[in-house]
Parts: structure tokens; C-alpha cells; sequence
């Protein structure tokens, strides 16, 4: 064996390792095929247990009710069950992920953006893993998982409070990706390598993301003046709705500002002779959906306004 | 969804592994990581999209493809870190003979033009004459060789810096 047959020969260790992964991969995907069928066998035995119930009479009638009321919280519970092992099998797969990119990154492989991509990928699982999880163990105390903002305390814990945290950290950290997405095209648009189109997207983005948290951080404030009894529950869904409609016309607002200078853009751009005129016909569609989502948006906050006061 | 039988694929990855890895080894100049990254990256995502569309009909075929573009982009990314001359006949078809030689050579490739790239990646790397090239490209083995000349000059422009090259007419 000379030696260019050494170099070319892998090494068996490498050969059996990666075999090995290969069958771990194919065989999750067949373990995850399992609960499909069994969930529909699920379905199809509560119905003719329901038909059954049903042609019983009255007292049957009650009976089928209170079983579907057990069902209900089966399948609530059964539903909360699969999503934390799904959120964290899919955890474990994006870790796992993550570490090859790594290597893969330290050899020239793969650029800084996709291991970027996927820490971000392992923190939006860490977080869903994290939510799944509340929403289980409230399903086990109540029998449901409820979220609005005057849902009352389970066990003396406060599930609404819990989530809104790990929402605002995952927004949070959806800021700052989008923060420093939009530095790096900054820099690009202004070396004339993006567009202005693309730099006005990612502003958009930031936007709804700034957007975003802010309604995050707000909705847990009124959540803590409810559970502290200064506001009561209508008060607080009446807060909330604000909050939402508020929420939406910034949204609207920011959309409209954005496509208007575009088309300014644009007109200017075909009187320099530089641009199709047809460009600027579809922008001008886009302007005026827009236009129209701002003035309904407007006109929601002012109805949840004076739907505030009259509930006064 | 089309399921592949975890045997099919066991058998698929036994046959072709080692031909696999041979292929990159040689291309990469005996680079064992690198081979050995690229072998294992292109089977998890030949597991990914067969898994989804079944086995392809010439599974060898798709992992070189895969680990070929793998390879590219491993060198497109790295500025050749080259200490000394190295020693590249351009006019003879050979493999590079370490990994310093390959990866100066794919990181000239990578900076031609796709169909002269291709053509001396066919030529040096792949070791075939011109005449199946042409037959490939249905053109005459005389183009062939024209093509091939001005493909010569773009890479030896490149990497003029780095090699010493005894086909070099100046």
C-alpha cells in the first residue's frame, strides 16, 4: 500500500461514526411518524364513543358530556405532552446543528451569517421549549392554558406573566439580530452595493420589531397593575385592546412611510430618465393599501377609545 | 412522502463512502479534514432531501455533485495561505499533489469564468483528454484546445504570485 492509497483511505472510525449518524437521523423521522396514526385512532374512537353517548337519552346525553369533558383535557393535555418532546427533540437536533456549523465555520466551510443563523435558531428552541412546557404544566393544574391579560392567577403562579417574559426576550432577540442586520446593510448601501428598496425593507423590519417589544413590555405592565387589583379585568381587556390597535397603526403608519418614499423615489428616478413608469404604477397600488390600512387602523384606535370612555 | 428503507441507505452509504471519500481526498490534495468534513456534510444532507424524495437514480452521482460545491466554497471563502512557490505545471492534467497546491488551484478556479473553470476543473482535476471533452461539449478537439489555452492563461494570470509553473512561456 503506497502511500497516496493511505491518503485516500478514511479512516474506519470516521467510516462507523458517521454511519451511525445516518441511521440515528432516518430513524427519528420514523419515530415521529407514530403519533399520527395513533392520534387519528384517538379521533375516531372519541367519535363513536360521543354517537354512542348520544343515542343513550338524556342521561346518556350527560354522560357523553362529561366524557367529552375528560377527552377535551386529554387531548389539551396530549397536544401540550407532544409539543414540549417535539420542542425539545427539535432543541436537541438544532444544538447538534449548530456545533457542526461551528466546526464547519472554523474550516472555511460555511460564512458567519449561517452560524449566526443557527445560535439564533437554538434560542428561538430553548424558548419554544420553555413555553411549551408552561403551557403544559398549567394545562395539568386547570386543565387549560389561558393567556389573556386578565386570566386569573393557577396555583398562585402567573403562567401570563411567565410567557410574556420569555416573549419579550424572544422579540428582544429578534431586535437585535434585525439591529445589526440593518448596521451591516447601512454600511453596504452606503459603499453602493444594496439598494435603497432592500435598506427600506430592513428599516420596516426593525420597526415592527421595536414595535414588537414595546407592546410586549406594555402588556406586562398591565398585567402586573391587574394582578396588583389597580385596574379590574374589563378595564384591563379594554386596555389591552388599545394597546393592540395602537400597535397596529404605528404599524400601518410606518408601512405608509416607507412605500411613500419609495415612490418618490421611483417618480424621481423616471424623470432622470433612469426608470420604467410601471414601476411606479405598482408602487402606487402598494401606496394606496397602505393608504387604506392606516386609515382603518385609525379609525380601530379611536372606536377602542371611545368604547374606553363610554365604559366609563 | 417517499420512505427510504434505513438498509437501502446503509447500503447506498457503504458502497459509495469510500469512493466518496477517495475522490475529495485526491481533490483536496490529501486534506484528511477536510475531506472528512466534506464526506459527512454531503451524506447528512443527502439523508435530509432523500429522506423527503427518495434515492436518487445514480446516488454517487448527487454526493460528488454535492461534495464538488462543498469543496468550491470551502476554498472560494479562504485567500490561499502560500509561504513558498509552489510548483503547478498548468499545461499537463494532473491532481494536485498537497493541500497547499489544491487549494491555490480551486481558489483560482473559483475566480474564472464558470465555462473556463469548468473546462480546466474537466481537464486537471477530473484527468480527461480533450477528446471527451469535446464529445461532451460537441465541439472539436481543436476548440477543446483553444479554449483550454486561454482558460490556461486567465488561471496562470491568477495564480502568477504563488507558483512556479514550467509551462509558463515567459
Amino acid at each position: 500500500m503506497n502511500e497516496n492509497t493511505l491518503r485516500e483511505d478514511p479512516r474506519p472510525e470516521f467510516v462507523e461514526k458517521l454511519e451511525w449518524q445516518l441511521r440515528t437521523a432516518l430513524r427519528r423521522r420514523d419515530r415521529f411518524s407514530l403519533p399520527v396514526a395513533r392520534g387519528a385512532s384517538r379521533v375516531a374512537l372519541t367519535a363513536s364513543l360521543v354517537v354512542i353517548s348520544l343515542l343513550c337519552g338524556a342521561a346518556g346525553a350527560v354522560a357523553a358530556e362529561r366524557y367529552q369533558d375528560g377527552l377535551q383535557r386529554e387531548l389539551e393535555l396530549t397536544q401540550a405532552r407532544y409539543r414540549v418532546e417535539i420542542a425539545r427533540f427539535s432543541l436537541e437536533i438544532n444544538v447538534e446543528r449548530m456545533e457542526r456549523v461551528s466546526t464547519l465555520a472554523e474550516r472555511g466551510l460555511v460564512s458567519r451569517t449561517e452560524t449566526h443563523g443557527a445560535e439564533r435558531t437554538v434560542h428561538d428552541a430553548e424558548l419554544e421549549l420553555a413555553l411549551a412546557t408552561l403551557d403544559l404544566d398549567e394545562i395539568g393544574r386547570a386543565g387549560h392554558a389561558a393567556d389573556s391579560v386578565d386570566a386569573p392567577l393557577v396555583d398562585g403562579k402567573d403562567f401570563v406573566k411567565r410567557r410574556g417574559h420569555l416573549r419579550l426576550e424572544r422579540a428582544r432577540a429578534t431586535y437585535e439580530g434585525i439591529r445589526r442586520e440593518h448596521e451591516e446593510l447601512e454600511l453596504l448601501f452606503d459603499a453602493g452595493v444594496v439598494s435603497s428598496p432592500e435598506l427600506r425593507g430592513i428599516e420596516r423590519a426593525l420597526a415592527e420589531a421595536e414595535g414588537e417589544l414595546r407592546i410586549l413590555e406594555e402588556r406586562l405592565t398591565l398585567r402586573t397593575r391587574f394582578v396588583n387589583g389597580e385596574i379590574d379585568a374589563q378595564e384591563a381587556r379594554r386596555l389591552e385592546q388599545r394597546l393592540h390597535s395602537r400597535r397596529r397603526m404605528e404599524s400601518a403608519r410606518t408601512a405608509y412611510d416607507l412605500v411613500q418614499g419609495e415612490v418618490e423615489e421611483a417618480r424621481r428616478r423616471v424623470a432622470a430618465g433612469l426608470g420604467g413608469a410601471q414601476r411606479v404604477r405598482e408602487l402606487e397600488l402598494e401606496l394606496l393599501r397602505v393608504e387604506a390600512e392606516l386609515a382603518i387602523a385609525r379609525l380601530e384606535a379611536e372606536l377602542a377609545e371611545a368604547g374606553r370612555d363610554s365604559g366609563r | 412522502m417517499p420512505r427510504i428503507a434505513e438498509d437501502d441507505l446503509i447500503d447506498a452509504y457503504r458502497a459509495s463512502v469510500r469512493p466518496l471519500y477517495a475522490w475529495v481526498a485526491r481533490r483536496s490534495g490529501g486534506d484528511r479534514e477536510l475531506a472528512e468534513d466534506v464526506v459527512q456534510e454531503a451524506w447528512l444532507r443527502a439523508v435530509a432531501r432523500w429522506r423527503r424524495r427518495g434515492l436518487p437514480a445514480d446516488p454517487s452521482a448527487w454526493l460528488r455533485t454535492v461534495a464538488r460545491n462543498l469543496i468550491f466554497n470551502h476554498y472560494r471563502r479562504r485567500r490561499p495561505e502560500v509561504l513558498e512557490e509552489v510548483e503547478l505545471d498548468l499545461e499537463a492534467p494532473s491532481e494536485p499533489r498537497t493541500p497547499g497546491t489544491a487549494a491555490l488551484l480551486h481558489w483560482g478556479l473559483a475566480r474564472l469564468g464558470r465555462r473556463e473553470a469548468r473546462l480546466l476543473e474537466a481537464f486537471h482535476l477530473e484527468g480527461r483528454d480533450t477528446a471527451s471533452i469535446a464529445a461532451e461539449l460537441s465541439v472539436s478537439e481543436r476548440a477543446v484546445e483553444g479554449r483550454l489555452r486561454r482558460s490556461r492563461e486567465a488561471l496562470r494570470a491568477r495564480l502568477s504570485p504563488w507558483i512556479r509553473d514550467p509551462g509558463a512561456t515567459s
